[in-house]
């Protein structure tokens, strides 16, 4: 907790205005369109999550609900990201906006830049670590605009308002390669650096080898490229083999 | 009368019947305890016709320690473009399967750096096809 911090931080936070306050405000980010984007404020015009999500003129911004109603916003209107941050795009011509809407917003919890849905706003680190599919051990940290951000302590509350942006530390997620633990020290991960961290940890394999992973019910993804991204939780099983030639 | 399907063959098969839950597997004994095994309804690629095809292949009684090689699919594959097609697919080499042959397309990836402890038939089946799937 940056209890001690003297400095003053100037920012825009909540409503827009920059003011001079000694509190680190929280960090936020939307989802949008199945992708996170980081966002400077809370509150801000529609326009400006659709241009910072890089969408033209054509689109509107829809946040979805947990139900089949969902409130599509004019370019002007502002949107508080702290009463939703999930959203899809329409079209203009099709859509026009409306503000009714009975069923919660859905939320986006973003850990690491990987990112989980919600309807609960009142989470714990217990529940988090959960629903991210994460190590008991791990350290979570509300990400502050601040070099300084708090750990998040056991049992704590992590309530969606207050700024659902975090960070974690000492991943420390164990999978399995070729039957091998290989523990990674981050959440999303390329194929490449799977590979590379077998390899430093006595796995018989090489970088250039074939990689695979093994989902829960037995059946195999394609190979997994050496730039692809993917997410990895405890427990998931790749298998790593040498390329073919030619016969 | 077949000799019965060796136990690490027929742990292969699971694991191919696990790994493409939406094919249907079948399994043909071979005289030595090894099977034929065909896979259905499998995606090439929309760049060959057909775009879809069954993969039968040969895994022997040295299972693990043999590769499973070469791979068949549907006779008469083609490049929906017309080029020709690329090293490691021959078309017109039927399948032998117990001395009946089938019209077949011959796909040959061998492994020469096997490993018995990793390398799966299941695991060979899809870097067969993610390989073909990049032609």
């Amino acid at each position: 907790m940056n209890t001690n911090n003297n400095q003053s931080t100037t920012g825009i936070h909540a409503g827009g205005a920059a003011t001079q306050t000694n509190k680190p405000q929280p960090k936020y980010a939307c989802v949008v369109g199945d992708m996170l984007f980081p966002m400077p404020r809370a509150k801000l015009s529609a326009l400006t999550i659709l241009e910072q999500a890089g969408y033209g003129a054509d689109f509107v911004l829809v946040r979805d609900h947990g139900g089949p109603d969902d409130v599509t916003f004019s370019d002007e209107q502002i949107v508080d990201l702290r009463e939703g941050n999930v959203f899809s795009v329409a079209a203009r011509c099709d859509h026009k906006p409306n503000s009714q809407c009975l069923q919660p917003a859905k939320l986006a919890y973003a850990i690491s830049d990987s990112w989980e849905l919600t309807l609960n706003p009142n989470q714990t680190r217990e529940s988090l670590i959960r629903l991210f599919g994460l190590s008991a051990e791990v350290e979570i940290l509300r990400d502050y605009e601040s070099p300084q951000d708090e750990i998040i302590g056991h049992g704590a509350p992590v309530t969606f308002n207050q700024g659902a942006v975090l960070l974690v530390r000492n991943l420390g997620i164990k999978v399995k390669v070729n039957n091998h633990d290989v523990h990674l020290v981050k959440r999303r991960v390329t194929g490449r650096e799977i590979k590379e961290a077998a390899v430093a940890q006595g796995v018989a394999i090489q970088v250039g080898f074939v990689l695979y992973r093994y989902l829960l019910d037995g059946s195999l993804t394609p190979a997994i490229g050496d730039d692809e991204v993917v997410t990895v939780k405890d427990c998931d099983s790749f298998n790593c083999i040498d390329q073919d030639d030619v016969s | 009368m077949s000799p019965e399907i060796k136990p690490e063959v027929a742990s292969a098969i699971d694991e191919i019947r696990r790994a493409y839950p939406s094919s249907e597997v079948e399994v043909t004994p071979d005289p030595d305890g090894g099977a034929y095994v065909k896979v259905s309804n499998l995606h090439i690629g929309s760049q060959f016709n057909p775009a879809t095809s069954w993969c039968l292949f040969r895994i022997t009684f040295q299972y693990p320690f043999a590769d499973v090689y070469p791979h068949y699919f549907v006779d008469g594959l083609q490049k929906v473009s017309g080029e020709p097609q690329p090293q490691g697919i021959h078309v017109g080499n039927p399948c032998d399967v117990n001395g009946v042959n089938h019209p077949a397309t011959m796909v040959s990836r061998r492994s020469n750096r096997l490993n018995p402890a990793t390398d799966t038939a299941a695991l060979k089946l899809q870097k067969v096809l993610d390989w073909i799937r990049t032609q």
